[in-house]
């Protein structure tokens, strides 16, 4: 079996299940939102990919090689409009590992796949992508073509949870889904002897 | 009828349940159990992880314990699940 590299595994995981309702900058901009998440929950990113302020938000060339690695696994359609060329990202049943994604980045790509999937990208854009602190800070300083400063968002969340874990909660999620819980009575008395 | 509280079944939550003082489970089950009665109690965080809140303190032995837990509520089949478990502890001076 072929092996990719992380964000080729990001990649293919997003067009799994958003077969033919992305676009390349939707695409770019649901992984730079798993990256974003990921970091403020976290403390650390999904992807790899650094971001750069380009026309329509945060992007990184890197995209381009990443996408070609999955042909044959992905498909890419070409649209031509009147004035300019788009495309759209259908899923190949041929399937790959995800061996590099770990359970708390692929929580993270199901919650941005089932919160921002089939999100109008106009409004993706203007009310999500642009809002996040990284992007607000590089317009704010008209920095065109400069890197997002991503740090700035780790572990923003965390406060939220004043102190509980993150990926203790993820792990129990999955224990849930699993249907691995036990009774609090149950346990209680168990460790009371 | 009251909810079912139950916890979900991970290593961390049984490494920390199985530090705690036998003497205060009695009372830190009775807290827990009132998440039965009053399902909302707890404070609501939205975000990847959606979960609820709640805190409670415990004296023991010269101590506060300030328990934190984290819990998903399943209206459906009436169920608490506590995901995660938190504690500081407080010296009386």
């Amino acid at each position: 079996m072929k092996k990719f590299n992380k964000n080729a595994q990001i990649l293919k995981y997003i067009i799994e299940h958003l077969s033919a309702k992305l676009g390349r900058t939707h695409l770019i901009k649901l992984v730079y939102l798993a990256d974003y998440h990921s970091r403020r929950l976290f403390g650390n990113p999904v992807s790899t990919f650094d971001y750069y302020y380009d026309k329509q938000g945060p992007f990184n060339k890197e995209f381009y090689p990443c996408v070609e690695s999955l042909k044959g696994y992905v498909k890419e359609e070409e649209i031509n409009f009147s004035f300019y060329k788009g495309y759209l990202f259908h899923n190949i049943s041929k399937k790959i590992e995800y061996k590099q994604l770990s359970q708390y980045d692929l929580y993270i790509l199901d919650y941005v796949i089932n919160t921002y999937g089939k999100a109008n990208l106009q409004s993706l854009l203007e009310d999500v992508v642009y809002k996040t602190e990284p992007m607000l800070e590089v317009v704010k300083k008209r920095t065109f073509k400069s890197k997002l400063p991503m740090d700035i968002v780790d572990n923003l969340d965390k406060k939220h949870y004043e102190g509980l874990s993150p990926e203790n909660m993820v792990d129990s999620e999955k224990a849930i889904f699993e249907g691995k819980t036990q009774p609090l009575e149950e346990v209680l008395s168990a460790l009371q002897g | 009828m009251p909810y079912k509280v139950e916890i979900a079944n991970t290593k961390s939550n049984n490494e920390f349940l199985q530090k705690l003082p036998k003497e205060i489970l009695p009372e830190f089950a009775k807290r827990l159990n009132i998440l039965g009665v009053k399902p909302y109690l707890g404070r609501s965080v939205e975000g990847p992880i959606s979960a609820y809140i709640y805190a409670f303190p415990l004296n023991h032995m010269n101590k506060v314990y300030n328990f934190l837990v984290s819990y998903k509520i399943n209206e459906n089949k009436e169920i608490i699940t506590i995901t995660d478990f938190g504690k500081t502890i407080i010296n009386y001076s």
